[in-house]
């Protein structure tokens, strides 16, 4: 689904800021993407979300070169990836219901079926009679689901969230991981970025972490299938591989 | 749905106010340029197949000899005889279709711009019976060819060698000449308001396109095609620029009213041409929409460079 090849990527003429970047993310797989502040992890979320292309190195999504793949076919590719961003982004003058309704909108779905899908999934996560309010009067936690409504309304089949957990306590933080959980269980494959190491260990999900732009996948335990789509023998330095899962033992091995 | 792009936001304020001036002078050396080509197509209809056949005055020295006695001649019947002569001499060339000589109040009255009133107490009437005029005749004619008019002047010549024929050609020549250049200074002028509007238009757009960077992005990223988005910019710039349009027309029916006003006050024969036609306004008219169209164009052009400056 999404392949990088010793990928690179520099802003303008700076240093690197992600370095041999080794990856694949198969179809229906679930990562958690570590990693402290600045090692590269937003910047890694743009190369899969194609808002940013890499400066070297090849980048495959959903079976094509972004490098060859014209300009007018990418945004058919990135109507395929659901996005949750930190910040939400939600639009202040648009109203709850035509925030969720944009995606499916942008894509030229019919309108009754947009708002026939649109309340059902707002229903879902309990905003049901909220559809015509502004954002700007939900709770921090209301406009989260509203942008997680937002990134999941077209059924994306990669779904990537950016630091979902980082403005929530530990009990929210659980239940969105859970709800993202329920997506990947319905074929969606799952990125998300967060720094909060505990909450990772609570699930036995592949960690890929980013250390000064470098990339360092997990090995999940033996009784929760491998890898789950990490392709661990790419990896991005001969050295060290972390693989941390949850409740499980921290292992640590040198290839080569 | 409500506006992705809300046009409250400060970048784009302006820009139906400066659409509305550059229409206004956009309108207004268009007006020029509409009405001088239509004068000079009237003032060539006019004048292409006319001559004025100008007698020159009798000689004052010659009168002061027959009065002396010391010669008698043609000159003292001159001006009856000769005017005669020409009339039918015009009459019998083929090709001349109206002959007719000018009267002697339709002569002062040329003068009267200059000289002033002919009247008993103006300078023209005093003037007017010691001016040496020659008498004229306006001759119209089917063909005008320089072939036919140098043997009419050879014909003539032959009643009197100092009868001038003018074809006005000089004239309307160094006229039209004026005109066309007027004409081409007010295309000028227009292209230099279409370029300043699209300038403006140009800052308008990066500057709302910045004030909005974060939607762009966030529609870029949810795959929101280029063209989608520069027709966001170019819906919103084609409603300012309409309303632009509409106030600069407005202000220039306005400005236009007044002028005619004061032209109708003016005396002359040419400022009658320079009316515009119902044509030339209807083209006027449709400057509101050429410039809201030609904003909304620039709007897409920019919003979709600075979309490609994206991945």
């Amino acid at each position: 689904m999404v392949r990088f090849e010793n990928v690179g990527v520099r802003y303008g003429v700076g240093p690197e800021v992600l370095r041999d970047i080794n990856l694949h993310i198969a179809p229906g797989s679930f990562h958690f993407l570590t990693g402290a502040s600045g090692a590269g992890k937003s910047s890694l979320l743009k190369l899969m979300c194609l808002a940013l292309f890499p400066s070297r190195g090849r980048m495959e999504v959903f079976g094509q070169d972004v490098a060859t793949t014209h300009r007018r076919d990418l945004p058919a590719l990135r109507r395929r990836i659901g996005v949750v961003f930190q910040d939400f982004r939600l639009l202040q003058n648009l109203s709850v219901f035509d925030n969720v309704a944009l995606p499916l909108r942008l894509a030229g779905e019919d309108e009754k079926r947009t708002r026939n899908n649109v309340s059902e999934l707002l229903n879902w996560v309990g905003l049901g009679t909220r559809l015509d309010d502004s954002p700007d009067t939900l709770s921090g936690g209301e406009q989260q689901r509203v942008a997680i409504a937002r990134a999941v309304i077209s059924k994306p089949n990669l779904l990537l969230a950016d630091e979902p957990t980082g403005n929530v306590d530990d009990r929210i933080a659980y239940r969105l991981v859970r709800l993202f959980e329920e997506l990947h269980r319905s074929g969606t494959a799952v990125v998300v970025a967060t720094h909060n190491d505990a909450l990772v260990r609570r699930f036995s999900h592949p960690v890929l972490t980013l250390t000064d732009g470098i990339l360092y996948p997990s090995i999940a335990p033996v009784d929760n299938g491998g890898c789950l789509g990490v392709d661990i023998g790419a990896t991005n330095r001969p050295g060290q591989i972390k693989a941390e899962a949850a409740g499980g033992p921290v292992v640590r091995r040198k290839l080569g | 749905m409500p506006d992705l792009i809300p046009d409250s936001e400060g970048a784009g304020r302006f820009l139906p106010w400066v659409v509305a001036v550059m229409v206004f002078f956009a309108a207004l050396a268009g007006a020029a340029a509409l009405a001088l080509h239509q004068a000079t197509g009237s003032w060539h209809n006019d004048l292409a197949n006319t001559v004025t056949v100008e007698i020159p005055p009798q000689n004052p020295n010659a009168d002061d000899k027959a009065r002396h006695g010391a010669r008698s001649g043609p000159d003292q019947t001159r001006p009856a005889a000769v005017m005669d002569a020409v009339v039918d001499a015009l009459r019998a060339t083929a090709g001349v279709t109206e002959v007719r000589p000018l009267a002697a109040a339709e002569i002062a009255k040329l003068l009267q711009p200059w000289l002033g009133n002919s009247g008993p107490g103006g300078l023209l009437g005093s003037l007017l019976g010691n001016l040496p005029l020659p008498q004229l005749i306006d001759v119209r004619l089917s063909e005008a060819g320089p072939a036919g008019l140098a043997l009419l002047a050879k014909r003539l010549a032959k009643i009197d060698p100092g009868i001038r024929i003018d074809d006005h050609q000089i004239w309307l020549g160094k006229l039209i000449r004026l005109s066309q250049s007027l004409q081409w200074m007010m295309a000028a002028c227009l292209a230099m308001i279409c370029f300043a509007t699209c300038s403006v238009v140009i800052f308008g757009t990066r500057a709302a396109f910045a004030a909005h960077l974060e939607v762009v992005k966030l529609l870029h990223v949810m795959g929101a095609r280029d063209s989608y988005i520069a027709r966001l910019f170019q819906w919103r710039a084609l409603n300012m620029g309409l309303k632009g349009g509409l106030i600069g027309l407005a202000v220039t029916v306005a400005a236009l009213f007044a002028l005619s006003r004061l032209a109708a006050d003016l005396e002359g024969p040419l400022f009658g041409d320079l009316a515009l036609s119902p044509l030339a306004l209807l083209a006027l008219a449709t400057l509101p929409l050429l410039a809201a169209g030609l904003t909304a164009l620039t709007a897409r052009r920019t919003v979709l460079y600075e979309l490609s400056r994206l991945p």
